[in-house]
């Protein structure tokens, strides 16, 4: 996830067949974009509702190259519970399951928000996403 | 459109998203979050900087359009 712009990130997550959505403030993320390019702005904070949950992804930092730093993309319910977020503050380097997958790349799994490894990689978290939603769809 | 108008659309949707992470962190409003604060930050980390971190959005989008 670092080092990748942020456009990229939201073209991956559009991809997303459950997140298509998303493509319907394409002008707005683009705005937001060109604010951070500009250096007017230094941080992307955005969200959507839809139908039974809320996807969310807030970059508070970004390099020099205005690629990705600090990052959180996550899903929460319509009972406001987290279902899974990937982040990378540091604060979880000495959980085994983050040591052995890539620190401090991170997931926080349920309501309970579960710590979980996470390998930092835009692919991994867009197919788990994917995988995801379709789950939620059944209920 | 020009970069103040951009500004002007993004603090009014971050406005809006306020409400959002102020009930993921299950509190319906500001006061309440500022009350709660420490027990929030005790439950959960990110509700409780989720929030701090989108006040401080909404703040420095209003430094920027010289509100401050």
């Amino acid at each position: 996830m670092e080092n990748t712009k942020i456009d990229e990130l939201m073209f991956s997550c559009m991809e997303i067949e459950k997140l298509t959505e998303i493509s319907l403030d394409y002008d707005f993320i683009m705005d937001n974009i060109s604010l951070i390019d500009d250096d007017i702005l230094d941080e992307f904070r955005y969200s959507k509702d839809f139908k039974s949950f809320n996807f969310y992804v807030n970059i508070q930092e970004f390099s020099d190259k205005k690629k990705i730093k600090k990052y959180a993309v996550g899903i929460v319910n319509s009972n406001q519970e987290n279902i899974i977020r990937y982040d990378n503050v540091p604060h979880h380097n000495s959980n085994k399951k983050v040591k052995e997958k890539n620190p401090p790349h991170h997931k926080h799994i349920g309501k309970d928000e579960q710590v979980d490894g996470f390998s930092g990689n835009i692919k991994d978290m867009q197919s788990e996403l994917d995988e995801i939603l379709k789950k939620l769809d059944l209920f | 459109m020009s970069q103040t108008n951009k500004l002007i659309n993004l603090l009014e949707r971050a406005k809006e998203d306020l409400q959002k992470w102020l009930n993921f962190a299950n509190v319906s409003s500001l006061d309440e979050f500022y009350e709660k604060q420490e027990n929030i930050k005790k439950q959960s980390y990110h509700k409780y900087t989720d929030v701090i971190e989108h006040i401080n959005f909404i703040k420095k989008i209003e430094v920027k359009l010289g509100k401050y």
